[in-house]
């Protein structure tokens, strides 16, 4: 889906509810949305995303359970992280560890004091879907491998929330099919994005600023990544660059816009773009802010109103709507019929001078000057 | 010949050169570089100047290169052409070459010596895809090796038998034979596509193979933290328990055909596309060498284009960031030179 077109009027009431939610999301507080999927691609990777929930699930005291297929060197720094190396792994076997390492079970005799331990919550999350897809049955695994929606739904629980990525330039190797393949199944990407309760999709914002000024001059956008049209190219320029003025190369790359879906479980969804900084905002002490707020996607929005008339623009106008030093002193020289009134003993031009003729009716009761 | 060999080694862009300055605070461990290139484009440079600069920065690592496509004797005359020693360094034991392409379909032998296998290669492990046994393929030009017994064979072979995706466990046999001086060791891949489109080796097993090869364990760990400097800016903690893990770089073509897919694409096109780009969404950075977008030019090479991979994205301490940019680069016997575009590498 294209960027949205910066919209006045609803972006106050989005201000206020839509980035309540993102934020709320991203925090992982009140109830967490059960299973989050990811969408990256070449363009733009999701770890920064994904850092940035460690991050606040450190803070919120959750358990975090990383299972990596693809990273060598997952975060070290966080302490309530566990890491699981999957690859290789069948899925009924890395379900069990799973379910080992989250932290759900609460003991029988904490059980008889509920208010006392709350439950705590766990994060788990899957590097690349892309390598749980291929090992299970509908992703052509070996056989009797258990089915992705049943790997999912076994996870699922009041306290464990699913963070996992997926990676949408990565092609998937069919299997010839199989006897018991169902023909009819949808594709595993598809499954996942409707299973998910959140869908995100990264973009890069150095892409994405790219592709609005282009629209904004009514130029065809510009494509990237594997889409660039360059042979050979398989990364555009601006690939996982972050966007900041201020912030060095490698904070700078902190930074990434996602569009977020969001279904609630009265079955409205929410769709907003969404700008992460890479620290957080002066104003509200917050890194994530709407793609709109972000003066270089959405240029006006900086620009006070005072300021406004001072540059106007009139480059291609054939006359001068300014006023030159002297024109301006001269204006300030005119004394206007008014002035008199607005002096403090009154004056005597704001009176109404009327003589009354023959034909007024004159009453004195009634009537005064 | 020192003095000659100095000059010409200085016109080899470094990796730092290619990188910017922070390649070399890049993180140590499991450290993925992937290079690609199109047809017409060659990244053998590529391949020296990454020897050039394992064998320069000190600290005594290792190297294994890796190539189904070339044989020892052309990375020898071509390093000797950028004034790059490869037969010494050969003889020396901190490189190793295993060659995967000349007896890929030929007999594993015990020993992987220098005695090459003279039978004509059995049909039955003739894998799908493989050249038909008409003739017995006879023996490329061994290059003689002086090595003493107690140094790692310094050249070895791949064979795909019946082991299949095993077979290439001589590959990782090699990464731990290589002397430990405490730096990583580094491995150099050339030519994956030729496993997975001739030998018929699934494309899940080749990455499950690269997983591995990026946390080969070395067993010569000191039992004691210890500091080494590899280079001078460059200390490095070593922990009695933490794994030394290889830094690799794979070279990989990525011509459009390669890379884009659609669901009426073959087997082998999918998997192509699968390993590159599941190699590219964990790179710490792409290289990719193709040619000017312009046309054919007297004194430009092609244009080499570096980006930043998400494996360079976690928050590691304080290690380097790749920065991403494009240069032009010309080669020509007198070395290779890159240069920023306008500058008309005078």
């Amino acid at each position: 889906m294209a960027p949205p077109k910066a919209n006045e009027k609803t972006v106050q009431y989005r201000r206020t509810h839509n980035l309540l939610l993102g934020t709320r999301l991203l925090s992982q507080r009140g109830t967490p949305s059960p299973f989050t999927l990811i969408l990256d691609s070449l363009s733009q990777s999701s770890i920064p995303l994904v850092e940035e929930y460690i991050a606040r699930a450190k803070t919120a005291r959750v358990n975090i359970v990383y299972v990596s297929f693809t990273t060598p060197r997952p975060p070290k720094d966080v302490s309530r992280l566990k890491v699981i190396r999957a690859r290789g792994k069948p899925l009924d076997a890395l379900q069990k560890e799973i379910m080992a390492t989250t932290e759900t079970v609460v003991p029988v005799e904490k059980q008889a004091e509920p208010a006392s331990t709350p439950q705590t919550q766990n994060l788990v999350i899957i590097d690349s879907m892309n390598h749980l897809v291929a090992s299970s049955s509908e992703g052509g695994g070996q056989k009797n491998s258990m089915s992705l929606a049943f790997f999912l739904s076994s996870l699922l629980a009041p306290s464990i929330s699913l963070l996992a990525t997926y990676h949408v330039d990565i092609p998937r190797v069919s299997q010839p099919p199989t006897a018991n393949a169902n023909a009819y199944a949808p594709d595993p990407a598809d499954l996942l994005k409707y299973l998910c309760t959140t869908l995100i999709t990264v973009h890069s914002p150095s892409h994405i600023f790219a592709q609005k000024r282009a629209l904004d001059k009514s130029l065809p956008p510009p494509r990237f990544g594997l889409e660039e049209g360059i042979e050979g190219a398989i990364a555009s320029l601006g690939t996982n660059t972050g966007w900041c003025d201020t912030c060095t190369a490698k904070e700078r790359s902190r930074g990434l816009i996602y569009e977020l879906e969001h279904r609630r479980m009265s079955g409205r969804a929410m769709t907003e773009w969404f700008f992460l900084m890479c620290h957080p905002s002066k104003k509200t002490k917050e890194k994530l802010i709407l793609l709109e707020d972000h003066p270089a996607y959405n240029p006006a929005i900086t620009v006070p109103a005072a300021e406004s008339t001072e540059g106007l623009d009139d480059s291609d106008l054939t006359f001068s709507l300014g006023l030159t030093a002297k024109q301006k002193v001269d204006r300030d020289g005119v004394v206007l019929p008014y002035f008199d009134a607005q002096s403090e003993d009154g004056g005597t031009g704001g009176r109404i001078l009327y003589v009354p003729g023959r034909e007024d009716d004159w009453d004195d009761e009634e009537d005064e000057i | 010949m020192g003095h000659t060999l100095r000059i010409a080694m200085s016109r080899l862009p470094t990796p730092n050169g290619i990188l910017g300055p922070s390649y070399s605070l890049l993180p140590l461990e499991s450290q993925l570089l992937l290079v690609t290139s199109v047809l017409g484009t060659s990244t053998s440079w590529v391949v020296y100047s990454l020897l050039n600069d394992a064998f320069t920065s000190g600290g005594g690592g290792g190297v294994v290169l890796v190539s189904f496509l070339n044989e020892v004797s052309y990375f020898c005359d071509g390093g000797k052409r950028h004034g790059l020693d490869i037969q010494s360094h050969l003889n020396k034991g901190d490189l190793i070459f295993v060659d995967g392409l000349s007896r890929l379909f030929l007999e594993a032998s015990n020993s992987s010596r220098a005695t090459p296998p003279r039978m004509p290669p059995s049909a039955g492990i003739t894998p799908r895809g493989a050249i038909p046994t008409r003739t017995p393929i006879s023996p490329r030009q061994q290059v003689p090796s002086t090595s003493s017994s107690n140094l790692p064979d310094p050249i070895r072979y791949v064979s795909i038998g019946a082991a299949g995706a095993k077979s290439l466990n001589v590959i990782k046999a090699a990464v731990q034979s290589l002397p430990t001086g405490g730096t990583r060791p580094r491995v150099i891949i050339e030519g994956l596509d030729v496993v997975m489109a001739a030998a018929g080796i699934d494309v899940a097993a080749i990455e499950d193979f690269l997983y591995e090869l990026r946390e080969v364990r070395i067993h010569t760990i000191p039992p004691t933290p210890l500091y080494y400097t590899v280079h001078h800016e460059r200390p490095m903690l070593i922990k009695a328990n933490e794994q030394i893990t290889s830094t690799m770089a794979v070279i990989s073509p990525s011509d459009s055909t390669l890379t884009h897919t659609s669901p009426s694409s073959t087997p082998l096109e999918l998997s192509h596309a699968n390993l590159l780009l599941s190699l590219s969404h964990t790179a710490d950075a792409i290289l990719s060498l193709r040619l000017l977008d312009t046309g054919v030019a007297k004194d430009i090479s092609g244009v080499l284009r570096v980006t930043r991979g998400a494996g360079n994205l976690w928050r590691d301490g304080n290690a380097g960031v790749v920065e991403e940019k494009e240069l032009l680069y010309h080669e020509a016997d007198a070395g290779v030179r890159i240069f920023a575009r306008g500058s008309g590498g005078h």
